[in-house]
């Protein structure tokens, strides 16, 4: 009986080094980012080698964000942070990073892509509303960009976890030829959309416009970030009928009232695009291109 | 432990706020004008707006100048309230005009961010505050302002001089707002005081409560991760609430 009990001991103290031995083995980097969309993309890169978590969810507006506990834990204990940068998180991630006095590498996605409509010096100020001095920071819904920033990211990796590098290397060519195709067919399949005219509610799908030459009547925001007053909408209803606009766009987190408005005056049709997608291990960058385009089509018939 | 960290400094905060709030809290009762501290509160915001906009490219030391100049932009409202506290010695109209002043200064508000056209970081943080973004940086230079009050409210009596109670109440106010937003700042003041006007101790349990409130609240927002300072307000009016309902049903007899 004893004996029995003495083979059962060692036994689970062979059981318990090869567990805790596994664990050390298995010790995987820490991402965090500011977007779910840098953590549905980093996730093509990084498979299952990498703990990735989020700030933002899907549909929030990413200008502002309200501080939980958890927030600063995952920010203090990450090995890479992954925001977008160009002034998006200004309102939060300064004193987010202070608070967690996190000092290891910050990637600011925005410096790897060329930034549609930097303005000029006289154009930045207040009273032209939420401007951003280093260009419309909405930046992940061209395809181009996408691409550019998945290969910086992998740079960025090589120093944070170089043990891993040829396995990340090899996932981020595999997404990069998968990407090319899709961006192929998605150029293919939404080609009626080259020239359609329509008004956006805010400049936050501005690179898709630039991709696909989407025609942009006008926003409905007057200056950026500042809700519209009616004497504004009212004075661009005449622009938006005489153009002969096929649809009003505006993301989740916008307000719908200015919409209603411009639908009910002219007719319109007013539709929420998906702006982006909550990271759960199983949404996908090329899920969210076909979200979008899928709503917009839907909302041209 | 690396957790309870991240909470600590706005533990501090509430428990120096407590300090001061009550004391305060419980004058605020007694002189039956309970919403000077909102009124104040949004002059607070209204002299940060209107610094914002001033001192605005002025870079370094910017957040001094717009928390200096809000601290005396409601030291000046408060003179306002101290004023018309002497000529109306109705508790009703006087607490009208409270409440006319704050929807005034709110409307201004409202009607300012139009006029500029921008998003004011004081806007969103009216409501929920940014407690859980305090570093202890913020938390010893306003730590320090306060002691000096504390000192002035519980080692000497000038608080029972209508002037000086005014001037310190809008002190206290206008720095903690930005910090802990109006709705935490309306329960400090209020709640503990309300709760042990009556008793002996007042002060003591107010503190008391007060600080466990604040505690508890903010160990159950790590728990639960959420933001800590809205689940310290929902706190200070359940806890309230049941010792109020613990003392009505005599199963707290000292109280």
């Amino acid at each position: 009986m004893i004996k029995s009990f003495k083979y059962v001991l060692a036994l689970l103290l062979i059981m318990n080094f090869a567990i805790s031995y596994s664990k050390a083995e298995e010790k995987k980097i820490n991402i965090f980012t500011c977007e779910p969309e840098w953590a549905i993309l980093l996730q093509e890169i990084v498979k299952d080698k990498a703990n990735i978590d989020s700030a933002i969810y899907g549909n929030q507006n990413p200008h502002f964000i309200q501080a939980k506990p958890s927030l600063i834990a995952k920010v203090k204990n990450s090995n890479m942070l992954v925001c977008t940068g160009a002034e998006l998180e200004i309102g939060w991630l300064p004193m987010l990073i202070e608070k967690s006095a996190y000092k290891k590498s910050v990637v600011y996605v925005s410096n790897y892509v060329k930034m549609l409509d930097i303005p000029s010096k006289d154009e930045i100020d207040r009273k032209n509303g939420d401007v951003h001095p280093f260009g419309n920071p909405h930046i992940h819904l061209h395809p181009e960009n996408i691409k550019a920033i998945a290969s910086a990211l992998l740079e960025k990796l090589k120093e944070v976890d170089s043990l891993n590098y040829d396995f990340y290397k090899k996932n981020h060519d595999e997404f990069i030829k998968k990407w090319d195709e899709k961006i192929l067919k998605l150029k293919d399949k939404y080609k009626v959309l080259n020239g359609v005219n329509i008004v956006f509610h805010h400049k936050d799908f501005d690179y898709l416009t630039d991709w696909l030459k989407i025609n942009k009547v006008a926003y409905l925001e007057e200056k950026a970030g500042v809700s519209p007053s009616a004497v504004y909408l009212r004075s661009i209803v005449d622009k938006i009928k005489n153009e002969k606009t096929k649809l009003i766009i505006r993301a989740p987190y916008s307000d719908k009232d200015a919409s209603l408005f411009i639908s009910n005056k002219t007719g319109i049709k007013n539709i929420v695009v998906p702006y982006s997608m909550d990271y759960d291990g199983k949404n996908t960058i090329f899920d969210l291109y076909d979200n979008i385009l899928n709503a917009i089509e839907e909302g041209l018939k | 432990m690396d957790t309870l960290l991240i909470i600590l400094p706005a533990v501090l905060f509430g428990i120096c706020l407590s300090f001061l709030a009550i004391p305060l809290g419980l004058k605020v009762i007694k002189k039956g004008i309970i919403f000077l501290d909102i009124a104040i509160a949004q002059m607070a915001v209204l002299g940060s707006m209107i610094a914002e906009h001033i001192f605005e490219g002025v870079d370094d030391g910017n957040v001094y100048l717009v928390k200096t100049f809000s601290v005396c932009f409601s030291m000046l409202g408060s003179c306002f309230f101290y004023i018309l506290n002497k000529k109306f010695n109705n508790f009703k109209s006087f607490e009208s005009i409270i409440g006319i002043t704050y929807v005034f200064m709110a409307t201004i508000c409202s009607l300012l961010l139009s006029i500029f056209h921008a998003s004011f970081d004081s806007i969103e943080q009216i409501f929920a505050g940014k407690l859980l973004f305090l570093t202890y940086k913020e938390l010893l230079q306003i730590g320090i302002i306060y002691l000096i009050l504390g000192i002035l409210i519980y080692a000497t009596s000038l608080l029972t001089r209508d002037f000086i109670f005014y001037m310190v109440f809008a002190v206290v106010v206008s720095l903690a707002m930005p910090i802990v937003g109006i709705y935490f700042m309306f329960a400090i003041l209020i709640i503990p005081a309300l709760l042990f006007e009556k008793n002996k101790y007042n002060v003591f349990f107010g503190i008391l409560f007060s600080v466990v409130v604040v505690v508890l609240g903010s160990l159950y927002s790590l728990y639960k991760d959420y933001p800590s300072g809205l689940i310290i307000v929902i706190f200070y009016v359940l806890f309230g609430g049941l010792v109020y309902f613990f003392r009505k049903s005599n199963l707290l007899f000292y109280f």
